[in-house]
């Protein structure tokens, strides 16, 4: 994957399976570092299978013997020199905590994050995400429930509301990352 | 979030409750893209976006967009599956964002399946 932006979407996919109903996702980034953070209320990850979560060939799926998606992220993280940190509790939640070096010359550009925020917020209706961004002197903050509480009855996921939400997210996001 | 655009935002809500009221109350069509690493590495939120930007322009209400994990078929990512009211699923592959609109326009709305994008019909 070319961009950050798309390991978070994935990273947050697994959140997602793990049927969490309120998911952090904080992004700061300032001279010296990028941190990634995501914590979940999901069902948590088994401890077997925590500590084996960076090889490829472990999963907590029942169909195939394979996941990607945190072992390709370690793999950005340890070619940049940085460090990633899962911690999970079974019928908690689990919490992922990445930190690199921002200027590293193997980090990938940070990419689309407005349209991630916006692909999760679109298709995942019933999840409450709670999004805290900042990069260098811009900071952003936004939670879905603070949305939804403002639309009332009309769901997150009504064209006109979507229409708000991509051009919030634009006007807010535009240029950081890219 | 910032405040400043409340006033827009309950413009919104007058509206769209106009536009629910006036809705048929016969279910809605569904588009699932899939979202497994695999999607995503092949190109699925591009996708994504251009469905959701049609979705957004045409105004389409009647249906609702999500998500879901890998298949297991991988090598035909991007994968978005149309299930219209009363009709089978059917599953599209190599959908790019062009493809994925011309599909909302076609099958979508038309009813008139891509036939050579195509991957599975259930």
């Amino acid at each position: 994957m070319k961009e950050i932006s798309l390991h978070i979407l994935d990273l947050v996919e697994n959140s997602i399976s793990a049927g969490a109903k309120n998911i952090l996702v904080e992004i700061m980034k300032d001279s010296k570092f990028l941190r990634i953070r995501i914590k979940d209320d999901g069902k948590g990850i088994p401890e077997e299978i925590l500590k084996e979560i960076k090889n490829p060939f472990t999963t907590t799926r029942k169909t195939r013997r394979v996941g990607l998606g945190i072992s390709l992220f370690n793999e950005i993280v340890g070619s940049c020199g940085g460090n990633l940190e899962i911690k999970s509790k079974l019928g908690e939640g689990t919490e992922l905590v990445a930190i690199l070096p921002a200027s590293h010359l193997d980090l990938p550009p940070m990419g689309n994050i407005s349209g991630t925020i916006y692909a999760l917020v679109a298709t995942c209706p019933d999840i409450d995400f709670f999004f805290k961004i900042s990069f260098d002197d811009k900071n952003f903050e936004f939670s879905t429930k603070d949305l939804k509480a403002e639309l009332g009855e009309i769901p997150i996921n009504h064209p006109q509301a979507l229409s708000f939400l991509r051009l919030y997210l634009e006007k807010n996001l535009g240029g950081i990352g890219i | 979030m910032k405040k400043l655009t409340i006033e827009e935002l309950k413009k919104i809500r007058e509206k769209a409750q106009t536009e629910i009221q006036a809705r048929s109350p016969e279910g809605k069509d569904r588009i699932v893209v899939h979202m497994g690493t695999c999607g995503i590495a092949a190109g699925a939120r591009e996708t994504l976006l251009a469905i959701l930007d049609e979705i957004e322009k045409r105004n389409l209400q009647n249906v609702i967009v999500t998500q879901a994990g890998c298949i297991g078929l991988c090598e035909y990512e991007p994968i978005i599956s149309v299930q219209k009211v009363g009709t089978p699923k059917v599953l599209y592959k190599y959908v790019t964002p062009e493809k994925a609109r011309r599909i909302i326009a076609q099958h979508v709305i038309n009813g008139q399946i891509v036939t050579e994008d195509v991957l599975s019909t259930e």
